[in-house]
């Protein structure tokens, strides 16, 4: 809409209204000031036919304009401002064009600067242009990391979201003509042999060091027919297969505080806000501290990254009396058995069968020693490649590949 | 109310009609504005006459026969001959 404040001057006020009335004039914020005078608003389509009902009798004086179109003359006849908003356009558009922030999501073994730098090589980088072809920067990263199993590029405005699903180590192939021996990986003591190729040298009970011989795969020909010359017997290489269970012993130190710190809330509680802009960030709760002890809460309100990274968070900060209390053996018992679960988990193999376990806690000055011993079940067995040339002429095994 | 007296008031186009709450009065059926100030406001109404006074009044809207005022109005008059 586009409006006119006008200044209206001359006897009888009323006359003038009533003819707009009745001319079918609308007219808005009548406003009089003594007998001779007043103002009113008119649409800029009516200002014509008013000029008319006027006549000579009434001076009009034109006060301000209001509204879509006048704003858009006054926009329009500023030059350098209309320079500055397309310059303005031009550069929010041209900054679209470009990746300027990469996040990265699902990686494990991998980390982040490992896949960041193999995506700046297959041509993801923060900074490129938006328009590169992200099936070809798949394609090189799955020839980049031999074991993903799927990656997913999700472009949202100026981000890329990079999902990765990393899948297991892929299983080397055996040679299953090349001759090897099974070796113990860990200490323990051997529980069950299974070979199915190869001959057992050791036997249930026995102690095993890491690398120690399990299966052989040097067998020596007992041929009856011919008499052999014993200091140097026909032997046959083979490709040891098979299974070899041990009991190993896992030890785990933890370690607990005697006296545990509760935080009792008080009720004060100090209100504040942060904002960051880029790499600027402001905290109140960095400049008022008016408690000892505190507890800090903060929730985000705002948080983009476009077109500049920005987040605006409220927080509090309340205040807390800190009391100790010494814990008793229950809860010592408890979070040492949670310290057991978490040590197996972290520690041993899924495959491996947990035996036995057992706790030993010892007090010292302020702090509670907890040894946890696990006997577990599992496979110890590793395939080692060797040159039946130089065992046969050394008697003594070339360490090649390892397989598992 | 009647249906009757309903259909009068409704159809009394000649008549005049004003609504008050506030600081704000509507005048229906304004044919012609008689005196204008920022104290009083005379209106006719074909038949009869309004009379609205009060302090610093000014008029929103005038269109279509009807006025919208809006100020301290401290006075409500009807002016006109006895039917």
């Amino acid at each position: 809409m586009h409006y006119i404040t006008v200044r209206v001057e001359g006897f009888d006020p009323q006359k003038l209204l009533s003819l707009c009335l009745k001319e079918g004039v609308a007219l808005w914020n009548i406003r009089i000031y003594g007998n001779l005078e007043m103002t009113l608003k008119i649409e800029a389509k009516d200002l014509k036919k008013f000029m008319r009902i006027k006549g000579n009798r009434y001076r009009v004086t034109v006060l301000s304009e209001k509204g879509l179109k006048p704003l858009l003359y006054r926009a329009l006849s500023n030059k350098i401002a209309l320079i500055g908003v397309a310059l303005f356009i031009f550069l929010i558009y041209f900054q679209s064009l470009f990746i300027s922030e990469i996040r990265i999501y699902g990686y494990k073994s991998y980390t982040e600067r490992e896949i960041r730098e193999k995506l700046t090589v297959a041509g993801l980088y923060e900074g490129c242009s938006k328009s590169i072809d992200f099936d070809k920067v798949e394609i090189e990263m799955y020839k980049q990391f031999d074991d993903l199993s799927w990656i997913g590029i999700d472009l949202k405005g100026n981000l890329a979201e990079v999902t990765i699903v990393e899948g297991t180590k892929p299983i080397p192939i055996i040679d299953k003509e090349q001759p090897c021996h099974i070796v113990a990986v860990k200490e323990g003591y051997i529980e069950k042999t299974i070979a199915r190729e190869g001959k057992e040298v050791v036997e249930k009970g026995d102690f095993v060091k890491e690398g120690d011989l399990l299966i052989t795969g040097i067998i020596p020909i007992e041929d009856k027919t011919y008499t052999q010359d014993p200091e140097n017997p026909e032997l046959r290489f083979v490709h040891s297969d098979g299974e070899v269970f041990a009991k190993t012993i896992y030890r785990f130190v933890y370690y607990q505080e005697k006296e545990e710190l509760h935080k009792d809330l008080t009720g004060r509680e100090m209100p504040g806000f942060s904002f960051r802009i880029g790499d600027f960030t402001f905290n109140s709760a960095n400049i008022f501290r008016p408690f000892d002890s505190t507890i800090y809460e903060e929730r985000v309100l705002i948080n983009s990254i476009r077109p500049f990274p920005m987040e605006f968070a409220t927080n509090k900060q309340k205040e807390v009396k800190l009391r100790k209390e010494t814990k008793d053996y229950k809860d010592i018992e408890k979070r040492a058995k949670q310290q057991l679960r978490e040590a197996i988990k972290e520690n041993i193999p899924e495959s491996a069968q947990i035996l036995n376990n057992s706790l030993k806690f010892s007090e010292e000055e302020n702090i509670i020693e907890v040894v946890i011993m696990v006997e577990a079940l599992e496979e110890i067995g590793k395939k080692i490649i060797f040159t039946p040339a130089i065992e046969s002429e050394e008697g003594q095994s070339e360490l090649g590949e390892t397989t598992d | 109310m009647f249906i009757k007296d309903e259909l009068i008031y409704d159809f009394s186009i000649n008549m005049p009609r004003i609504l008050v709450g506030g600081k704000t009065g509507i005048l229906d059926n304004v044919k012609k504005i008689v005196l204008i100030s920022g104290n009083n406001v005379v209106v006719s109404c074909g038949r009869k006459y309004i009379s609205v006074s009060g302090r610093d009044l000014i008029v929103r809207q005038l269109s279509e026969e009807r006025m919208f005022i809006s100020g301290d109005i401290d006075n409500i008059e009807f002016f006109g001959s006895r039917e």
